[in-house]
């Protein structure tokens, strides 16, 4: 029915000229229609999803609803675009947080109104531009610009300390990308001299054949990239200052989303482009997840910040996802093992999917608190339970699906991540698997101490319980939540052939 | 059909009508200078015109070589008439407040781009000589024209240095004579070829001289000193002035030098734009992080920028020589724009020349806050603003010439570069506005047309493909 219409192009490009015609008219005084005009653009954009979901066929690995136009022609740049059944759930769910982001900030926002859902409108098409792009060079320009709408959320609406961190972060992010730059324009070169096609096009450089040395350094240039987007151990530094200082939808879509990119990136160019060059180091990879899943908990634990803990228990379970990712290699391209491979990377996939609604919801559930109290303490907290009852039903479910209880979605990727650990080595597993109590000791702890208690804090007694806007954006997460943690079906049944396409390419040799 | 005088019609308007304007300057009272401002405009329009109709002519030579029309020269002059209409159109009003709207300096500015146009076009080292002292003679004096103390210090410095880079760039020349015997490019070119004289150590030294007088107009390393005391001593129209169209006409110059002249010493020269670009490019970036004051900040980023236009230098050829002129138009039209908001903000007390006075800017007038940021992202090559694919083109070419560790640095080198415009940005955006700020030194035109350049920088940011090809030979 709706062939004809080029529906990727509209999901990417209408929120943002939306966006850009939002930023012009700078009166705060009309807020109401800033705000419910931005609102149905949302939920146009999730009626677009839903098209999109239709028209989109199950059960193929191919690039689907593809759209091809020149670009920059005599540089071989095209707009391309298409989408499989990895990219498809991610778009989706950018759609959703940012609807409810723009839900959430009905009335928690107050000033810059405008801007500030212009600003997370531009944001939801570039990122779905980077999940959409088939073009290296036109996912490069998505995955930088996306950096200025957050910088300025950061930077305009955060908290005291929000300069420092919004520059840490734009700067961070920049410079790992500028190595992503150098490699592709690299890889075109390999792929000209090898074959004399010019192109940037991401599925020919899948195909493409590479030398040993040659993978090496470009896995050192890619995954640096995405090493700061999921963020990996090392470099991780940048992501618990930019959420403590980022407004409540700023540190939704940067955790929602934004770390989805760095893995998205990983499925899509780290592994299969130079998949020698992922055998090779990929030890050190798996050590540096189960660094991030099992320290970084620790670290989690010990917080004063709710949103800081939060933050921390973000890298921990992006952790799982380079640990589901990179799994695959230990099998060391041998074919047998093809099952419990494709179980791994299934595994990270969801892990992200999940991570995206639980990291959302948690921030949302501080957010709320923090409009009402204005701290993000927790030793402020003790006793909110007696005068937020729904509120504190509700926060009990993401923090279980946090720390990974079966029936939530968040054991999904987990114990399938946990399998795929369990085959390669039983040492991986008790790592891996030390995560489920890592993550109940914080963020049960963390409940007690702000949920249960006595309340000591006066200001605890005035709270009221959540209102309309605060509370359907978190029935629905927790509706999604429980629906995929009892029956993830329909999902991995939508990823699973890409999936398994991706698998097939990964696990063998490209040295010639 | 386009023979004879026609194809130097843009040098002759311009010299004839700045003549005119000089004579009837003294017969106009004050109060009607704005006639001189609108001949000047009309004269540049002309020019802009008359080079775009030029732009298809073939290949063709004047006053026996001395004088070259071809692809490049005609689109150097286009820019640089461009360049020249947009620095009237934003100066205009802030010129009024500080008593500078006066004949001469249009005439002296009109002069300065005519020295520009002669110096693209030159087919021999006297012409380029005479053309790169008309440039820099008017500016001289423009700089010094409000007479106060830091533009006297700014403009005797640049004087003096501007005099031994030319004494030292007349040296080259007459080494480079003295192993060839003649001045002509092309000539030259063909005597090192055939009389194979590569490796003559006195034709290096020459060469040596002579990049060293391209690499002071550029403002490279080492020759860099006076960029920031110029560029914060002039008054910001002046600014404005050097900081834009000199370098399209260095890059004329820098292409008459390569491709003309020592195409084939491509290997010593390659060295020597590699090691200025380096240099420059790291002490360009290092020196403008810690800088409070804007037109210094963007003296030293303009250093910055050279360094990357000599390595892109390294990496260019005749073929091949579009990325880098997209880069510099990029970067001029960036230029342009980040000048014209710091104009149009500076009021007749007070020039807006601390960062701290753009406080405010992105909350208070949020369309021109935003638009000052794309100028700053450009320059600092961000997508999805023209600099962008700027950068991106000359990177590409620099791995397809070999130099990969070259690409590396210069990208590390841009990710250092992009703390300072950040910190432009948050000062715009983020800080407590403690300042009233107001919009009023420019007029309603010249703002749309600062909305005009920003959104040349977004359009050619998401379809660079066009402008790529308006830069390279067709």
């Amino acid at each position: 029915m709706f062939l004809n219409i080029p529906l990727l192009s509209f999901i990417i490009w209408l929120p943002i000229i939306i966006g850009c015609l939002m930023l012009i008219f700078n009166n705060d005084k009309k807020k109401f229609i800033a705000k419910n005009f931005s609102l149905i653009t949302s939920i146009f954009s999730l009626y677009l999803c839903y098209l999109l979901y239709l028209e989109f066929k199950p059960g193929l690995w191919e690039m689907q609803l593809l759209e091809n136009k020149a670009w920059i022609s005599n540089l071989g740049i095209f707009y391309t675009l298409g989408i499989d059944g990895i990219s498809m759930p991610l778009i989706i769910l950018t759609c959703l947080m940012t609807f409810i982001v723009i839900i959430f900030s009905y009335n928690s926002i107050n000033k810059y109104v405008n801007q500030y859902n212009a600003y997370f409108l531009i944001m939801q098409g570039l990122v779905c531009g980077v999940f959409a792009s088939l073009d290296s060079i036109l996912f490069y320009v998505f995955f930088e610009s996306m950096l200025i709408p957050m910088f300025l959320i950061i930077g305009i609406w955060g908290g005291v300390n929000r300069i420092y961190a919004t520059i840490k972060f734009f700067i961070y992010t920049f410079l790992g990308s500028v190595f992503f730059l150098i490699s592709l324009i690299y890889l075109h070169y390999v792929l000209y001299f090898n074959s004399g096609e010019i192109t940037f096009s991401i599925l020919k450089f899948q195909s493409i054949y590479l030398s040993i040395s040659q993978q090496k350094i470009l896995f050192w240039g890619m995954l640096f990239a995405f090493a700061i987007k999921v963020p990996m151990w090392p470099v991780h530094t940048w992501l618990p200052d930019a959420h403590v200082e980022a407004p409540t939808g700023g540190s939704i879509i940067l955790a929602a989303i934004t770390l989805k990119v760095g893995g998205y990136g990983i499925i899509r160019f780290l592994l299969p482009i130079v998949p020698d060059g992922c055998l090779i180091f990929s030890d050190i990879i798996i050590i540096l997840s189960f660094i991030a899943i099992v320290y970084i908990g620790l670290v989690a634990i010990v917080q004063q910040d709710i949103k800081k803990l939060i933050a921390y228990s973000s890298i921990s379970h992006m952790g799982f996802v380079t640990l589901g990712c990179f799994l695959v290699f230990s099998f060391n391209f041998n074919s047998e093992y093809f099952r419990e491979a494709i179980i791994g990377v299934e595994g990270a996939m969801m892990q992200m999917i999940s991570h995206g609604f639980v990291s959302g919801a948690m921030f949302l559930c501080v957010g709320i608190l923090y409009n009402r109290l204005h701290t993000k303490l927790i030793a402020k907290y003790g006793g909110v339970a007696h005068k937020m009852p729904v509120f504190a039903s509700l926060f009990m479910i993401f923090i279980m699906a946090n720390s990974g209880l079966p029936g939530t979605s968040g054991f999904v990727g987990e114990l399938l991540i946990i399998l795929t650990a369990f085959k390669v080595n039983y040492l991986y597993a008790f790592f891996a698997g030390l995560t489920l109590i890592l993550g109940a000791t914080y963020n049960l702890w963390m409940y007690k101490r702000v949920i249960f208690g006595k309340i000591i804090n006066s200001d605890i007694f005035k709270l009221t319980d959540v209102i309309w806007h605060e509370k359907y954006p978190l029935f629905l997460l927790a509706f999604l939540i429980i629906l995929f943690g009892i029956w993830p079906a329909p999902l991995l049944d939508l990823i699973h052939p890409s999936i398994e396409h991706l698998v097939y390419q990964i696990m063998q040799s490209k040295v010639f | 059909m386009y023979t004879g005088l026609i194809v130097m019609l843009p040098e002759i308007i311009i010299s004839v009508m700045a003549c005119f304007i000089l004579i009837l300057d003294l017969f106009i009272s004050k109060a009607k200078k704005n006639i001189i401002y609108y001949l000047s405009q009309i004269t540049i329009l002309s020019v802009i015109f008359i080079s775009f109709y030029l732009i298809t002519t073939p290949r063709c030579t004047l006053f026996y070589g001395a004088f070259v029309s071809d692809f490049y020269s005609v689109l150097f002059k286009f820019i640089i008439a461009i360049g020249g209409f947009c620095i009237f159109l934003y100066s205009k009003e802030y010129l009024k407040y500080i008593d500078l709207f006066k004949g001469e300096y249009f005439v002296l500015c009109l002069l300065s781009i005519l020295g520009m146009m002669i110096m693209v076009s030159s087919g021999t080292f006297l012409t380029l000589y005479l053309g790169l002292e008309l440039l820099s003679l008017p500016l001289y004096s423009l700089i010094i024209m409000n007479k106060s103390a830091v533009s006297s210090e700014a403009s005797m410095k640049y004087f003096i240095m501007g005099s031994i880079a030319s004494g030292i760039f007349l040296f080259g020349v007459s080494l480079v004579y003295g192993m060839t015997g003649t001045i002509d490019f092309k000539l030259i070119n063909q005597i090192i070829i055939n009389e194979e004289v590569f490796s003559n150590i006195t034709l290096q030294y020459g060469l040596a001289f002579i990049i060293a007088g391209l690499v002071f107009k550029f403002g490279a390393v080492p020759f860099h000193m006076w960029v920031p005391d110029v560029y914060e001593g002039s008054p910001i129209t002046i600014t404005m002035f050097i900081g834009t169209i000199p370098k399209i006409a260095a890059l004329g110059m820098a292409y008459r030098l390569i491709i003309d002249t020592f195409s084939v010493l491509n290997t010593e020269l390659e060295f020597l734009f590699i090691t200025i670009g380096t240099i420059s490019l790291f002490l360009g970036n290092i020196f403008a992080l810690s800088q409070i004051n804007i037109k210094r900040l963007l003296g030293y980023s303009a250093i910055a920028h050279v360094g990357f236009i000599f390595c892109g230098l390294a990496a260019s050829d005749v073929s091949d020589f579009g990325p880098i002129t997209f880069y510099v138009s990029i970067y001029i039209l960036s230029s342009l724009g980040a000048f014209a908001i710091i104009i149009a903000l500076s009021s007749k007390e007070k020039e807006a020349n601390l960062i701290t006075d753009l406080n405010g800017l992105g909350l208070s007038y949020p369309v021109m806050g935003i638009m000052m940021m794309l100028f700053l992202l450009s320059l600092a090559g961000i997508p999805p603003t023209a600099g962008f694919f700027a950068k991106f083109f000359v990177i590409k070419s620099l791995i397809s010439y070999g130099f990969f560790e070259l690409a590396l640095f210069v990208v590390l080198m841009s990710v250092i570069a992009s703390y300072y415009y950040l910190k432009i940005i948050k000062t715009m955006f983020f800080e407590q506005i403690y300042t009233n700020i107001k919009i009023n030194g420019m007029s309603k035109l010249g703002l749309c047309f600062i909305l005009i350049n920003g959104g040349l920088i977004l359009f050619i940011g998401i379809f660079p493909d066009m402008f790529l090809k308006i830069c390279s030979i067709p």
